[in-house]
């Protein structure tokens, strides 16, 4: 071996370990324990495509897969214009625009716990702030978290809350970088301002836009922390998703090897989902 | 063809790794349970004495007596032989001792065996009466009474004296949820109770023997115990002063604290039973200075015999003992004085003294001889001189009694029970008066214990057979009442127990403790004890190996034993038979209600589904006329999470099910009307919009600022409640109601039971289980209802002397504490948690929302829960 390949096998090493220890082994692993029954306490026993089968018809499991797609058709949208509104808004000139900025970031770094704890709070049917100020209103209590259709929107717009200064970040870093030439030509050429967004912001930002949707779907399905806390994945099942199925069924019920198969399904799932979303936002992008 | 080359090797890379994976994330085997160095407990056969036992009739009674004698090698009952002037067949003497055998048996068993044949002999014991609370002894076998012998003319001597420990116990023992066993027999006591007082007032000992009124004294604590009253406790107390005066001599002086029939007489060893009696009434009576008077005796004769390694079977005034015969009715009044010495003082000392004293029924005695035989439940009668030869093994039913009396006490008591198979080492003294200065005893394991007379008192040292100290790990629940109280627990032990250090270290956060130590378990890195297991995880813990059997280790099996009934276990054995765990604590699950709120409406605590929902509509309020409902009767829990139903719907289905639970055997059970008509009751409070459909904010609640009025809740809530209430709520509970139509006798209340578990890593599993005998011990009990506000699992509490202090010290804790008993719990069932989560949906789906009907939401669940058990 040449001292180049030596150096080069040396200064990859310690990085490669990590990557083997943390990243590929717990894959191998649970790539494995798809075809094992393991309940953490005894030895596993080789289950086949036992689990696999199950899988294909719990319905369980498809109504977590449902409810993790609302969550995603309600979140998706809303992040994306929350946090592009956010963004335009605090690119512009304005008072203490560093106070803001940090204030929408400051819930990315809040404990995910916590946040749901707050939240928790804030949608509570008798004395909720949300309720309070509707009934000052004259709106009657909104049972937030106890009505089947109404928890699942109530989750995705606590979870864009949280998310939206990390994006808003994203956002503000993409329009940094649309040339002030530009925006006075067209300004020039008599374009109004939502002409403006439309024909240039917006597909200046596309690249931006595909960042948000993919990190923001890959987060979305693992959706976890907020029913888990707040719901319970109740009422009716309607916040249970993917991820606090699985969950469930490694530390609650002790099926390693079911709940292996369903994050190696969700994995899969996630990878067709942003595949599909960067051929479909691609094709805008050339066009 | 390159390509497919490199996804083949890939693909085989990928596999190989995977398969290598698993090796060191979960090849691993389950855990083996460390072994014990100490013999299995001890275990007590009644054979023997149920051999012994004969039907007769007496005035035309059917009756049970007990044969006095059984010779070898054959052993068959026989009466009186001609040496005793053919007293006859059989004795209230022996009758009423047998009784309270068999009434301490039924009280921990519940075998109806032995109820029956105490029953029985109380039948015998009243006949014997003679209609002015005076008694005769013998009776021949066609059942006629011997008014002529000395030893059995009617009087009010021994036999009625014994008579009152047994009638005394029956009441104790039957008095609560089997009066009706007590027919026929309440008139005798009565009379007998109204006899001794006059003897007691004239300054008289019964049958002029400190005997006799003691064991007469032992009856009335026994009926103090189950039905005080004053007068009853005031005839105690002047019966004690009797005895008080009656020990001569000092710790110094001969006959060194004996007490005597009379001034000048001799002391005998048998039926020695003043030093048990005053330290029993030292607790009931609450007077300490009858403890000290117990002492007295113990602390100065009994001392000396201990220390010359074996007991006089008679003292004279001036010191001079005579050895033999030594009989185990010589041995057993000194084992449970001991032991009752050590319940008043709290003093470890006096226990292990006991069990020192009854390993002389295991041979610790000058011939060697195992006296009494583990086999066959027989106890020889005596030992007439210092070898083997000397044993009397005939078998009569007094040693076989007294025998079973003594083993009864110590193999309850987990500090005494380590003794039982001790040996005394040395030649055994022959002289009270001149002692060795230290005797040494040694147990089967290599452990030591030294007796030293230091200045006029006994000391106990121990030392075991390896000297290293031991170091035990012990997690507590984190939550900061139950830390407290495992750190001041631990502290009091470290501070007794240099050579075994505990170290506490609360659970580590998690969401549940189950998760926690589940963790530990896959990481090998659990405690040696944890105090928070709950049944949940219990079945798994003990399919894994994770767990010690407990029932085989002495000290848990004697704190079992002394704590619980066999019924009370029932449900916590695990197919096996085995107990992994020892029933630590419970908080059952009560209606507790808003008096006032109550009271306004016009209604009592609801006691069956009809009530309940009538009180759902009465108490159902608008207080801000805004047309909506803001005020309600109960709030039950909106979240599906499985053990959110210990609030609404297993309470609810235990009141109703006659004691059923979920699954038991890999049967599922809940398919069925109590679980339906448990749902039920809620779907109509939730359908008529009578009970809140929401959840409330974090850090309140509801029933503390009167939003609702009645709340399912165990008593782990009261020291909460009391931070929170409104000033002026008044509170009470009641038990659970019941669907319409559910026996009120088959109701039980979810236990919510939190056990103490030894874990297969530990090095030392005889030294956890005496750290977990400890941390259930009576002195710990009361401080956990103190502390905590949670309830010991332990037989017969609400009406245990010892907890009613402790017990008035949070509102309506007594009340819970009526409930232990009749408690259920989850099943130990590995998949329990799936179940529940199971029946959360359906009771969600079927009652909070109505979107499927009951019937078929539970018949959903009970098909699922099916195919679980089936599948594995």
């Amino acid at each position: 071996m040449r001292a180049e390949d030596r150096s080069g096998w040396l200064l990859s090493a310690p990085y490669a370990a990590f990557l083997l220890v943390f990243a590929a082994y717990p894959v191998c692993f649970a790539l494995a324990l798809v075809f094992m029954h393991w309940d953490l306490v005894r030895a596993p026993s080789f289950a086949g495509f036992d689990n696999v089968r199950l899988l294909a018809t719990d319905t369980r499991f498809w109504r977590a897969v449902l409810n993790t797609f609302v969550f995603l058709g309600i979140h998706l949208p809303l992040q994306i214009a929350t946090a592009l509104t956010l963004a335009l808004a605090l690119n512009r000139p304005l008072v203490f625009r560093a106070f803001w900025r940090a204030a929408f970031f400051l819930p990315v770094v809040i404990s995910g716990a916590v946040v749901a704890i707050l939240w928790n709070a804030l949608y509570a049917t008798d004395v909720g702030l949300i309720n309070g100020l509707l009934a000052r209103a004259g709106v009657a209590p909104v049972p937030w978290l106890t009505d089947p259709s109404l928890a699942m929107p109530a989750i995705a717009v606590m979870v864009t809350w949280k998310n939206v200064g990390f994006y808003v970040v994203i956002y503000l870093a993409g329009l940094q970088y649309i040339p002030r030439s530009c925006q006075e030509a067209i300004a020039v050429e008599g374009a109004s301002a939502w002409q403006r967004l439309r024909h240039l912001t917006l597909p200046l930002l596309l690249p931006q836009t595909i960042l948000v949707v993919t990190l923001s779907t890959i987060n979305g399905f693992q959706l976890f922390i907020e029913p888990y806390v707040m719901t319970g994945g109740g009422p009716l099942r309607r916040t249970f998703s993917i991820v606090l199925y699985m969950y469930t069924n490694a530390f609650s019920y002790q099926k390693m090897g079911y709940a292996a198969t369903i994050g190696v399904a969700l994995a899969l799932i996630i990878g067709l989902v942003v595949a599909i979303q960067r051929r479909v936002i691609g094709k805008a992008e050339v066009q | 063809m390159i390509a497919h080359a490199l996804r083949s090797r890939a693909l085989r890379a990928l596999a190989t790794l995977a398969l290598a994976c698993l090796a060191p994330g979960c090849g691993r085997r389950s855990l083996s349970p460390p072994r014990s160095s100490q013999p299995p407990p001890l275990e007590l056969r009644f054979d023997h004495l149920r051999q012994l036992g004969l039907d007769a009739s007496v005035s035309g009674k059917p009756v049970r007596v007990v044969a006095l004698y059984a010779a070898a090698p054959d052993y068959r009952p026989s009466g009186s032989p001609a040496r005793d002037g053919y007293e006859g067949l059989a004795s209230v003497d022996d009758a009423a001792r047998a009784a309270v055998v068999y009434l301490r048996a039924y009280e921990q068993t519940g075998d109806a065996r032995d109820g029956d044949e105490a029953q029985a002999l109380l039948r015998f014991v009243a006949a014997m009466e003679q209609g002015d609370g005076e008694f005769v002894n013998f009776i021949d076998a066609r059942g006629r009474l011997n008014r002529e012998a000395p030893s059995s003319r009617k009087s009010l001597s021994y036999w009625a004296a014994r008579g009152l420990w047994a009638l005394g116990e029956g009441v104790r023992v039957f008095g609560r949820h089997e009066s009706d066993r007590l027919t026929g027999l309440r008139g005798a006591l009565g009379r007998l109770e109204e006899r001794m007082a006059r003897e007691v007032d004239a300054g008289r000992l019964l049958g002029g023997s400190a005997t006799a009124t003691s064991e007469a004294l032992l009856g009335l604590l026994a009926l103090q115990r189950a039905e005080p009253k004053a007068t009853r406790a005031a005839l105690a107390a002047r019966t004690a002063e009797l005895l008080v005066p009656l020990s001569a001599g000092s710790a110094s002086q001969p006959p060194w604290g004996a007490r005597l029939d009379a001034p000048g007489a001799a002391w005998h060893a048998w039926g020695a039973r003043s030093s048990a009696a005053l330290a029993n009434a030292a607790v009931v009576l609450e007077r300490p200075d009858f403890l000290l008077a117990a002492r007295q005796e113990a602390d100065a004769l009994w001392a000396r015999s201990m220390l010359a390694g074996q007991f006089a079977s008679e003292v004279a005034p001036d010191g001079t003992a005579r050895w033999f015969p030594q009989i185990a009715y010589g041995v057993s009044p000194i084992v449970e004085g001991y032991l009752a010495i050590a319940e008043g003082t709290g003093d470890p000392k006096y226990a292990v003294l006991a069990g020192l004293a009854g390993a002389w029924l295991q041979g610790a005695n000058p011939a060697g001889a195992v006296m009494y035989d583990e086999g066959t439940g027989r106890s020889f009668d005596g030992i007439d001189g210092p070898s083997a030869a000397q044993v009397n093994r005939n078998s009569g039913a007094e040693s076989t009694i007294e025998a079973l009396l003594a083993l009864q006490s110590v193999t309850r008591n987990p500090e005494a029970a380590r003794y039982l198979r001790y040996r005394q080492l040395g030649t055994p003294g022959d002289s009270l008066a001149k002692l060795p200065e230290r005797r040494q005893f040694t147990g089967p394991d290599g452990g030591r214990v030294e007796l030293r007379w230091r200045e006029q008192a006994l000391e106990v040292i121990e030392t075991r057979a390896d000297s290293l100290p031991i170091t035990l790990t012990y997690w507590p629940a984190a939550n900061p009442t139950e830390t407290r109280l495992a750190m001041r627990l631990a502290a009091h032990w470290n501070l007794e127990h240099p050579e075994l250090q505990v170290r506490v270290q609360p659970l580590p956060a998690g969401r549940s403790s189950e998760e926690v130590l589940l963790a530990a378990i896959v990481a090998r890195a659990t405690p040696d004890v944890s105090s928070n297991v709950s049944s949940a995880l219990l079945a798994r813990l003990v399919r894994a190996g994770g767990v010690v059997r407990l029932d085989d280790l002495a000290p848990t099996a004697a704190r079992l034993a002394e704590r619980t009934s066999s019924a009370m276990l029932a449900s916590l054995r695990l197919p096996d038979g085995g107990i992994y765990a020892m029933p630590w604590k419970t908080n059952p699950e009560m209606l507790m209600y808003n008096v006032d709120l109550l009271a306004a409406a016009g209604i009592a605590p609801p006691r069956n589904h009809s009530q309940l929902l009538e009180a759902f509509r009465r108490l159902g309020r608008d207080t801000d006329g805004d047309g909506r409902l803001d005020r309600w009767a109960l709030w039950a829990p909106l979240k599906t999470t499985w053990h959110e139903r210990f609030h609404d719907f297993y309470p609810l289905y235990l009141a109703s099910s006659g004691g059923r639970t979920l699954i038991s055997d890999g049967q599922v059970l809940f398919d069925n009307e109590a679980a339906v008509s448990a749902i039920e009751v809620l779907r109509r409070g939730f359908a008529d919009g009578l009970l809140p459909r929401a959840n409330f904010a974090l850090g309140s609640d509801p029933f503390a600022d009167g939003t609702v009025a009645m709340k399912i809740i165990g008593c782990w809530f009261l020291p909460e409640l009391e931070q929170l209430k409104t000033p002026g709520l008044h509170y009470d509970v009641a038990p659970i109601p019941r669907s319409d139509t559910a026996n009120p006798g088959d109701s039980y209340a979810f236990a919510d039971l939190r056990s103490i578990a030894i874990f297969s890593t530990t090095q030392h599993p005889d030294a956890a289980a005496r750290f977990v005998a400890y941390l259930t011990s009576p002195a710990a009990d009361r401080l956990l209802i103190e502390e905590a506000s949670q309830l010991p699992y332990r037989r017969a509490l609400a009406f245990d002397p010892r907890y009613t202090a402790s017990l008035a010290r949070w509102p309506t804790l007594a009340s819970y504490a009526a409930h232990v008993e009749r408690t259920r719990d989850l099943d130990l069932d590995p998949d329990v948690v799936e179940i529940f989560d199971l029946i959360s949906e359906a009771y969600e789906a079927g009652g909070i929302y109505g979107v499927v009907p009951v019937r078929q939401a539970v018949a959903q669940a009970a098909a699922e829960a099916r195919k679980i058990v089936d599948a594995r």
